[in-house]
C-alpha cells in the first residue's frame, strides 16, 4: 500500500479548489513542482491532484509535470468534477476532457465528482426523480468516453462526493459495468448526505480504485453540530475501520490523505504551518498507527 | 460484519440472558403512554426558546440577556400559539420546590397542556441541568403533573465518536444508567410515570436499545431526537426507525447541512426547512411509537446583536414549525389519527 496526498491538504497553500466559497486572501505558496519535493521529503509517495494544482494549462506543462512525477517516483491520480453552475467551475471538464489531462500527465486514474444538485431534505433525497435524471445523464457522458478510457488504460474512479449516496454510485457503476470504471470513497462524505460514513466506505470499498483518506472532529453547538478537519487520528470518524475495510480490496494500492482544516486567515505564516504540521501527524500516523 | 450488526458480547449484565416477562406492576391501563384516544398532539421542546431564556444553556452558550418569559407566560405563549403541550426542564422551572411545582401544573392543567418533564442523568458530570437523580425527577414530575420523564445520560465518548459504539470506556456509563433505571422503574410505575431515555449527542441508537432491553420495564421508554444521530456520524433516519418502536416520545428538529471549507455545518432550522426527512420521521412515529405526541424542537442560531430582533426569529421559527405540522403533516387535524 502507497501513501499519497490529496492536493487539497494544502488548500491554504493555494493548490487546490476553492470550496464552499472560499477565498484565499493571499498570492498561491507553492508551485506544482515544489510541492512534489515536499511531499518527497515527508516520505510521501503520490499526489491526487486538481487543476488549480497546475502553474499552467497545456501539453508542455502537462508533460513537464508527468516528467516530474516519474523522476521522483510519484504516483499521479487527476481529479476533477463534471460541468455545474452550481459548483467552483476551475476544476470542471467534460469526461473526454478529464481523462485526456489525466493521461496527459501519467495519472492512471482520474477521479470524477458528479456535481449533483439535490433537492432539500437532502435525506429525503437518495434515488429521488430530479436526482435520477442527474445520475442517469452521468451513465451517458461516462459510457460516451468508454472508447478514451480503453485507448488511454486510464481508469475512472467516481466519488461519493458531498452530493451523492453511496449507492447511487454504485447504482452508476452498475449501469455502466465496465472494469475500467470504480469508485472513489471519500471517508467523510456519506455524513454530508446523512448517510452512516462507515457504511458508505463498506459499499464502496469493493468497488474502488483510490480513496480521499479523510477525518473529521464533531463539535457540538447551540444551533447544531460541525463536522470540521481535523489531522488523520484525531477526529472523530473510524479511520481504523475505514482503513481495514479499504485494504481487503486488492485493486486499491494507495491511501490519499485529504485534510480540510478551518486555520485562521490572520497570519499567512501560522496558516501554513499549521497545515503542514496537521498533514506530518497524519502521515505519522498512517505510517506508524496504521502501519501503512 | 456490517457496520449496523455491532453488539456488545455481555448483552446481560449478570451473563444471563435478558428477562423478557413484564414485571408485576405493569398491566397495560397503568400505562400511561399508550394512546387513550386517536388524536396526535403537538407540544413544543422548551429548547426551541432558548433565546428567550428558557431552557438549560447548552454548548457553552451564554444568553446575554435576561431571562423573558416565565414559566406561566410560556404556558400563555403556548395556548396562543395553539400548542397543547411543553416537553420542559428544570432551566425552565423557577423553582424546584414541590408548591411551586403544583402551582405549575394546575397552570398547565388549567389550560389543558400536557407536560413532559427533560432531565439529564449527567452521568460524565458535565453540568447539565439541575436535577439528575432519577428519582428526584419523578417526584419534580408527579408535582408537576407530567406523566413522562425524558433522561439524559450524558456519557464522556472516546473519540473517534464514530467508532466508539458499545466502546469499553462506554459501556460502565450504559451499565449504570441500567442499574438506576431499573432501581427506578417501581417508582415510575405505581406514579403512572414514563421514564424516556434519549439518544442524546452522546448515545447511539442501538446503545439506547440495549440498555432499554437490558431493563426490561414498561416504564422504562425511549424518547427519539429527529437529529441527534448526526452527532456521532449515525445516520438519523435510520435511528428513528430504530427507536420509533419503543419511544414515548420525541425531540421533533430538522437541521439544514451547509458545506463549508473545513467540512460542513448542521444548522438548526424550522421544522420542514431542513435536511432530515420530517415527513417519514413523523410517519414511523406515527405509525410505530406506542406515544402520541410530537414536540417540535428548534435551535437556531440567531445573531444576538438585536436582543427584539432575535426573540422575534425565534418565535417565528416556532410558528412556521407549527404551521409546518399542523398543515403538511396534519398533526392533529382530522383524518390525521393513528390506526
Amino acid at each position: 500500500m502507497r501513501l499519497g496526498m490529496h492536493t487539497y491538504s494544502l488548500y491554504h497553500h493555494g493548490v487546490a479548489e476553492d470550496w464552499a466559497g472560499f477565498k484565499l486572501p493571499w498570492a498561491r505558496q507553492i508551485s506544482l513542482f515544489e510541492m512534489m519535493d515536499y511531499i518527497k521529503e515527508l516520505g510521501l509517495e503520490g499526489l491526487h491532484l486538481d487543476a488549480k494544482a497546475f502553474d499552467q494549462m497545456d501539453e508542455s506543462y502537462f508533460e513537464r509535470v508527468k516528467q516530474a512525477a516519474r523522476d521522483r517516483d510519484l504516483y499521479l491520480e487527476y481529479n476533477f468534477a463534471m460541468e455545474s453552475r452550481a459548483y467552483d467551475s476551475s476544476v470542471q471538464h467534460r469526461v473526454e476532457q478529464g481523462i485526456a489531462i489525466a493521461h496527459s500527465i501519467g495519472a492512471d486514474i482520474t477521479k470524477i465528482g458528479l456535481n449533483l444538485v439535490r433537492p432539500r431534505p437532502v435525506a429525503a433525497g437518495k434515488f429521488h426523480p430530479q436526482i435520477m435524471e442527474q445520475l442517469e445523464a452521468v451513465v451517458t457522458k461516462v459510457t460516451q468516453a468508454l472508447p478514451l478510457v480503453e485507448k488511454t488504460g486510464v481508469r475512472l474512479a467516481l466519488e461519493n462526493h458531498t452530493d451523492a449516496f453511496s449507492e447511487e454510485i454504485i447504482w452508476v457503476l452498475d449501469q455502466i459495468s465496465h472494469p475500467l470504471v470504480g469508485a472513489c470513497i471519500d471517508t467523510v462524505n456519506g455524513i454530508h448526505v446523512t448517510e452512516n460514513p462507515i457504511t458508505a466506505v463498506e459499499n464502496l470499498a469493493p468497488r474502488a480504485f483510490t480513496n480521499h483518506f479523510r477525518d473529521n472532529k464533531i463539535v457540538l453547538a447551540p444551533w447544531g453540530l460541525k463536522f470540521t478537519g481535523a489531522a488523520l487520528g484525531e477526529g472523530d470518524l473510524d479511520m481504523k475501520r475505514s482503513y481495514e475495510l479499504i485494504r481487503q480490496n486488492p485493486d486499491v494500492q494507495r491511501i490519499n490523505i485529504e485534510l480540510d482544516l478551518d486555520c485562521p486567515v490572520d497570519n499567512m505564516e501560522e496558516t501554513l504551518e499549521i497545515e503542514r504540521a496537521a498533514l506530518i501527524r497524519s502521515i505519522d500516523y498512517c505510517r506508524n498507527v496504521l502501519k501503512i | 460484519m456490517n457496520s449496523d450488526d455491532a453488539w456488545p458480547d455481555d448483552t446481560s449484565l449478570d451473563g444471563t440472558p435478558p428477562n423478557t416477562t413484564p414485571p408485576d406492576d405493569a398491566s397495560p391501563n397503568k400505562i400511561p403512554f399508550v394512546r387513550k384516544d386517536s388524536q396526535m398532539l403537538l407540544g413544543l421542546h422548551t429548547y426551541s426558546l432558548y433565546l428567550h431564556g428558557i431552557g438549560q444553556a447548552w454548548a457553552g452558550f451564554q444568553l446575554p440577556w435576561e431571562r423573558q418569559l416565565t414559566t406561566f407566560a410560556l404556558f400563555d405563549l403556548g395556548v396562543e400559539l395553539g400548542l397543547d403541550g411543553f416537553h420542559l426542564d428544570d432551566g425552565v422551572l423557577e423553582s424546584l420546590d414541590p408548591s411551586f411545582l403544583r402551582e405549575v401544573g394546575a397552570a398547565a392543567k388549567e389550560k389543558n397542556l400536557y407536560l413532559e418533564y427533560n432531565m439529564s442523568m449527567d452521568l460524565g458530570h458535565f453540568g447539565i441541568g439541575i436535577q439528575h437523580d432519577l428519582e428526584e425527577g419523578l417526584k419534580t414530575a408527579d408535582a408537576l403533573g407530567a406523566d413522562i420523564v425524558k433522561a439524559g445520560m450524558e456519557i464522556p465518548r472516546p473519540r473517534p465518536r464514530a467508532g466508539s459504539r458499545f466502546h469499553p470506556d462506554v459501556m460502565p456509563y450504559l451499565k449504570e444508567t441500567v442499574k438506576q433505571l431499573k432501581q427506578a422503574g417501581p417508582m415510575a410505575a405505581s406514579l403512572g410515570i414514563c421514564l424516556a431515555l434519549e439518544n442524546h449527542c452522546d448515545s447511539f441508537s442501538q446503545e439506547i436499545l440495549w440498555v432499554l432491553e437490558e431493563v426490561n420495564h414498561p416504564f422504562v421508554k425511549a424518547c427519539i431526537d429527529t437529529m441527534n444521530a448526526w452527532h456521532i456520524a449515525e445516520d438519523p433516519m435510520q435511528a428513528i426507525e430504530n427507536l420509533a418502536p419503543v419511544a414515548v416520545t420525541n425531540h421533533f428538529r430538522d437541521d439544514r447541512v451547509e458545506f463549508c471549507r473545513d467540512g460542513f455545518r448542521v444548522r438548526g432550522t424550522a421544522v420542514g426547512d431542513g435536511d432530515i426527512d420530517m415527513k417519514k420521521a413523523y410517519d414511523l412515529i406515527k405509525t410505530l411509537s406506542p406515544g402520541n405526541r410530537i414536540n417540535i424542537e428548534t435551535e437556531m442560531g440567531i445573531s444576538l446583536e438585536n436582543r427584539d430582533e432575535a426573540l422575534r426569529l425565534e418565535i417565528e421559527t416556532v410558528k412556521k414549525s407549527i404551521h409546518y405540522c399542523r398543515n403538511v403533516l396534519n398533526i392533529g387535524r382530522l383524518g390525521s389519527e393513528k390506526t
